[in-house]
């Protein structure tokens, strides 16, 4: 992978589509898009932040943006390319619900550990919180990111000083209503 | 959205809190919210969030923004696609907004026909097709489908890793990613180079086919169709989309006879788009019109090197669940929830609603079309025979009342303060347009006319469970040719006509024939048939029996039917009857009119069988209409070939005949149904007076203020068959065509502002709010105001009067007080004391909005009293930066003669003190809210080619100053006592003008 070449082979195109959830034709359309969005044929961080702050400029998004952009950037060569995107959409658009959980285990396991640590669910959450800012209400008992997590750990059966393996963290998520309901909620729209 | 290395956006993180604060605050009212939206265009999520706001208000409220919206969308290049959805929402959620938004676009349109890869036209061209289907269930649902756009995927994307942190980063990032992600990739298409050919085409029917996708929209354009009738096509059948090799052929048709040379790049699009297109072969053209919901296969993309059966775009969830919430879309358009019975059930309803407004669209887009044509054929009529051509077209689409038709804005039934979603919609409900009491306002190259349309109040819903609308669902008729008065049903007539005459396709064209000026195609055929009829009038070897010589001809093209049915000579010689199938036509005994001129009779023999009866059937009257325009055709023939062998006292001895003959055709039509005609065809007057909704100086003796509207309304009522109808009213409205009444309307929106000011402070001065309804860039409605009067038509009939009475042998011209005391009574009595009251209340809202605007031309033609004694100004070409001729001849911070001051008792009276409390009053309000008047006009201003903004950003600039915002309060008291009130007072300026009008224009000062 690499920002290099920005053609894709027609092999390139055949291997993608057995990697993903994605018809042919939808990645020829897709690699379309995002040559138009990033005509060098990648994103870099700093295009990436921007990106949030378009959309969430009622916030701090700086944070968090940069977190999420880690688990895009798999190669970690500071960019994301067309590959790594569309890999991630498919997961998030068309993967099963354990799909997109074992995904987004990378976001919260930030040393890449295998494990989340209390510490490190207190980051993303507190990056989650300036983005969002006031703009979503929040219950009492999450009012702080602090409460947020320790509802989380409470819930996956873990204390402070525990930390959280991709088993417990699939199996809690997976016990949580609103959190299945919210992966779930653009299924089959993309 | 291409990725910018711009860091200038909003890089100081939480820099917008304050902004948020504002937003979120009780003092952010629309108008900023408004205004926001430009400011904040290129940021996405502040735009995004702005337009949610907008959704808080309540329903009036952003009505009253709908301009402004619409200029939003086509002026500001954004990238967020948040406003698009809004209107589309808005649009779902009302009806009036709908349409509303509808005609500002259309009318917005042809303006950008020069620019067809602008942002404005694309734009524009997407909502348009989108409107389409909501309108009238053509073409197909607004996509739901989340397109390749790889940034909003990326959020949604990267949104859902924070979802077992926090679940709620899913209710902020998915809207506005799905808002963002909808976005059709820009495709630049050529538009027609031969549709922006001439601004003079588009005036008469703003047009705009829009390529592309394959919805081709023409919604006032009159055009012929294939069957060689005339139908102004509103869009409803306008659109004969072709998805499909079986039904291109018939839109090809269409199209090439829509005055674009068939080999024009439409439908070369259509052929290609027709390529991709393989599914759905077996729906045909007839399937299309109807009003199932079509899901017909869409080109999008056909730019893609792919094959058309990767064309996948028909998943599009149902259009039901798009008009839900986000929610719903969702599971809309999960397999699983249609097994749902509920669910079904919904459907079902929600496809009834549908067909329950699709009907109401249709009937009314036609219905303004239809008044639309009527100004359009009253043009190439006579003056002399305007007022009953119009009474009989009126009578015509009383054929197709009531209906589901009512007049947003102008006539909308109160649906008061609720927020959107909360609303069941309720209409009025028009009922019949009196045609005696309809009248034409002459102009030189228009014919505006003003009607009086009865309506029921709170007439219709959209209740599917409604008896009524169950009714209309069970019948589910096709309104799409609804008050097309020229073609569908009454071709029956001709169909009719023609298997006793044995004419059949002869008759056809005849329908086509009035049409004649509008379009290339239309000339060419009719003028054929046209030049036909009037060349054997005119060159007929016997001059005195060229009538007679148009019998006999075996017309070719002219369906002579109708001629025939037309004339009959009733002088014995020639008897056409005898040899003539038309003669089962004119069987009745033929009525002696008086009108007639002496000589070779003309007389209308089918007409003469309508006299009796007394409700004129649908055939009947539009026969008479049929015969009315033929006539009119003639008529206009004989005038522009009027050089050749004729004299001039021949033309003009025929033309009386058939001027006399078509009052006589009209008065069987309408008298027929009414005793009552009120004034005379040709009587020309004033036409600011007629605005006044009917007041009549019949007969300036009985009373100044002519008839009273309660007294019409209660006449009108007595004479109606619906007038026992509970919940019947009256309203009356002006039809304009020709001017651009987009300037008016601003000057009528910031008045409306300065009146809601006023109100929220509770200043007790009063303002007459002035509607109007715009159509079409050249067309629209116009609010009347009833029970007002110009001053200077006052001041003529008291004038006059004094001296028929002999108590004034010097002429001298009548004063307001005069008027007063005559209509009010005694100065002492508490009826003229209420007068001078509300004269004075309302004088001085007037003054300050004039000062403040700048409004000229202010003659008394222009500024009316009602029968309360207040003032209404009305006529708004002049203002802002713009004045007649542009030399400032009123230069007085506003009118306030001597007069004035009389009437009030001097300038020491009580009166006069009220009146300078209530501006001081009414100015410190103004000045406290002035921001709202400077957002209207700075971004009216922007891109405006409205004469009232010739000084460009100037404009803003010196209506800010005339605020005198830098003036504290106690000094304002002060400035308007001083600069505004005795810098008015008898100006000469204002003295001068007044001259110059009486000089000119013979309007009294």
């Amino acid at each position: 992978m690499g920002s290099g070449s920005s053609k894709m082979s027609k092999d390139e195109f055949n291997k993608l589509k057995d990697e993903t959830h994605f018809e042919k034709r939808e990645i020829h359309q897709w690699y379309k898009g995002f040559m138009k969005d990033c005509p060098t044929g990648s994103m870099s961080k700093e295009d990436f932040q921007n990106i949030y702050r378009q959309f969430f400029p009622f916030g701090d998004s700086s944070a968090f943006s940069e977190f999420v952009f880690n688990v895009f950037d798999k190669d970690n060569n500071g960019l994301i390319d067309f590959k790594e995107f569309i890999k991630a959409l498919s997961i998030t658009s068309r993967g099963t619900l354990e799909d997109k959980l074992i995904w987004s285990f990378e976001l919260y396991d930030i040393d890449g550990n295998g494990r989340i640590s209390y510490q490190e669910m207190l980051s993303i959450v507190t990056a989650i919180y300036k983005m969002v800012g006031t703009m979503v209400k929040l219950p009492e008992d999450e009012s702080t990111p602090e409460k947020r997590v320790d509802k989380v750990f409470s819930r996956m059966n873990k204390t402070k000083d525990d930390e959280l393996t991709l088993e417990e963290f699939r199996i809690g998520s997976k016990a949580d209503p609103t959190i299945v309901s919210a992966l779930n909620l653009y299924d089959g729209l993309v | 959205m291409a990725i910018s290395k711009n860091k200038s956006i909003s890089t100081d993180n939480g820099g917008n809190k304050f902004l948020l604060r504002f937003i979120d605050s009780d003092t952010f009212t629309l108008y900023h919210c408004i205004y926001y939206l430009e400011r904040y265009a290129k940021n996405i999520g502040i735009h995004f969030h702005l337009c949610q706001k907008v959704r808080s208000y309540p329903y009036h409220e952003i009505e009253f923004f709908i301009p402004q919206l619409v200029q939003l969308l086509v002026t500001v290049n954004t990238k967020s696609m948040a406003l698009e959805d809004l209107l589309l929402d808005l649009c779902m959620e009302n009806t009036h907004y709908c349409l509303m938004t509808f005609w500002q676009l259309q009318a917005n349109l042809s303006e950008m026909f020069d620019d067809s890869e602008s942002f404005g036209f694309q734009v524009s061209r997407r909502m348009f097709n989108k409107l389409q289907y909501l309108l009238f269930n053509v073409g197909e649902p607004p996509s739901m489908k989340f397109r390749e756009n790889p940034i909003p995927a990326l959020i949604l994307a990267s949104a859902m890793a924070g979802v077992v942190g926090l679940p709620g980063i899913m209710d902020l990032a998915g809207p506005i990613a799905f808002s963002q992600g909808r976005k059709e990739k820009s495709r630049i298409f050529h538009i027609l180079p031969k549709l922006s050919r001439s601004k003079s085409n588009l005036e008469s029917s703003s047009s705009a086919t829009v390529p592309n996708t394959i919805s081709v929209s023409t919604p006032t354009t009159p055009i012929r169709s294939r069957n060689g009738s005339f139908s102004s096509l509103s869009s409803s059948h306008s659109t004969r989309v072709a998805s499909n090799p079986s039904s291109l052929k018939p839109v090809v048709d269409n199209i090439s006879s829509l005055s674009i040379a068939s080999n024009s790049p439409v439908e070369k699009n259509l052929l290609d788009h027709n390529r991709f297109s393989t599914k759905h072969e077996t729906l045909s053209l007839p399937d299309l019109r109807r009003k199932s919901s079509i899901i017909s296969n869409t080109f999008e993309d056909n730019d893609e090197s792919q094959s058309s059966d990767d064309n996948d775009d028909n998943e599009n969830p149902d259009e039901i669940s798009y008009q839900s919430n986000y929610n719903n879309h969702i599971n809309g358009s999960s397999a699983l929830v249609f097994k749902n019975k509920s669910f079904q059930n919904d459907i079902n309803r929600n496809s009834k609603i549908k067909i329950l407004k699709t009907n109401y669209f249709n009937c009314e887009t036609q219905f303004v079309t239809a008044l639309q044509t009527i100004s359009t054929r009253l043009l190439s009529v006579p003056k002399k025979a305007r007022l009953s051509s119009l009474r009989v077209e009126l009578a015509m689409l009383n054929q197709d009342l009531p209906a589901e038709v009512d007049i947003p804005v102008l006539l909308a039934a109160d649906n008061g303060n609720r927020r959107l979603g909360q609303r069941k919609e309720v209409h009025h409900k028009i009922l019949r347009i009196s045609p005696a009491e309809a009248t034409v306002l002459n102009s030189a190259e228009r014919v505006p006319y003003l009607l009086l349309i009865e309506f029921l109040r709170d007439g219709f819903d959209f209740d599917p469970n409604s008896k009524a609308n169950r009714k209309l669902i069970k019948e589910n008729k096709d309104t799409r040719y609804i008050f097309d008065s020229s073609t569908s049903k009454n071709s029956n007539l001709f169909s009719e006509l023609a298997s006793k005459g044995k004419r059949g396709r002869k008759s056809s064209n005849t329908r086509a024939s009035y049409s004649g000026s509008d379009t290339d195609t239309d000339e060419d055929c009719v003028n054929d048939s046209e030049n036909l009829v009037v060349n054997k009038i005119i060159h007929g070897d016997n001059k005195a029996q060229e009538v007679n010589v148009l019998y006999n001809t075996e017309g070719t093209d002219m369906g002579d039917i109708s001629m025939r049915a037309l004339y009959k000579k009733e002088s014995g010689n020639s008897e056409i009857s005898a040899s003539n199938d038309a003669s089962n036509l004119s069987g009745a005994p033929i009525p002696t009119n008086s009108r007639n001129s002496p000589g070779p009779d003309i007389t209308f023999g089918s007409a003469s069988t309508y006299s009796k009866s007394q409700f004129p059937s649908s055939t009947d009257v539009s026969g008479i209409a049929t015969q009315m325009r033929t006539a009119a055709i003639m008529l206009t023939q004989l005038e522009s070939t009027a050089s050749t062998r004729l004299s001039k006292s021949e033309i003009s001895s025929i033309r009386d005949r058939i001027i006399a003959n078509m009052q006589a055709m009209e008065e069987m039509t309408v008298l027929a149904d009414f005793d009552v005609v009120v004034g005379g065809a040709g009587e020309r007057k004033l036409e600011n007076d007629l605005k006044t909704g009917g007041m009549v100086l019949d007969d300036p003796s009985a009373t100044n203020l002519g008839e009273d509207w309660d007294h019409k309304k209660e006449r009108i009522r007595r004479s109606s068959p619906y007038g026992k109808i509970k919940g019947w009213d009256l309203c009356s409205v002006i039809f304009k065509t020709g001017d651009d009444l987009r300037q008016e309307s601003f000057a009528c929106q910031l008045i409306q502002a300065f009146h809601k000011i006023w109100e929220d402070a509770q200043v007790p001065v009063w303002v007459k709010r002035m509607r109007i309804l715009i159509t079409s860039e050249t067309a629209g409605l116009v609010e009347t105001i009833t029970n007002g009067i110009s001053i200077h038509s006052i001041k003529k009939a008291l004038t006059n009067a004094s001296i028929a009475a002999g108590t004034n042998p010097k002429g001298t011209i009548a004063t307001l007080k005069d008027h007063f005391r005559k209509t009010f009574g005694d100065s002492d009595s508490e009826k003229y004391k209420n007068a001078l009251e509300s004269f004075v209340r309302s004088l001085a809202a007037a003054s300050i909005i004039c000062y403040l605007l700048q409004i000229k031309d202010r003659h008394n033609g222009n500024i009316l009293l009602d029968n309360m004694g207040r003032v209404i100004h009305i006529d708004f070409g002049f203002l802002l930066s713009n004045s007649p001729g542009n030399v400032g001849f009123e230069a007085a911070p506003f009118k306030l003669t001597n007069e004035y001051v009389d009437l009030m008792g001097g300038i020491d009276s009580e009166y006069f003190k009220l009146f300078k409390d209530l501006m001081k009053q009414a100015f410190k309000v103004v000045r406290k809210n002035s921001e709202s008047i400077l957002i209207l006009v700075e971004m009216m201003q922007r891109d405006s080619a409205l004469p009232c903004f010739s000084l460009g950003p100037a404009t803003v600039e010196q209506l800010k100053q005339r605020f005198h915002l830098g003036v504290s309060d106690s000094e304002v008291d002060n400035f308007v006592e001083t600069y505004l009130i005795h810098g008015s007072i008898g100006s000469r300026y204002t003295w001068f003008y007044d001259e110059f009008q009486r000089q000119t224009q013979g309007i009294l000062p």
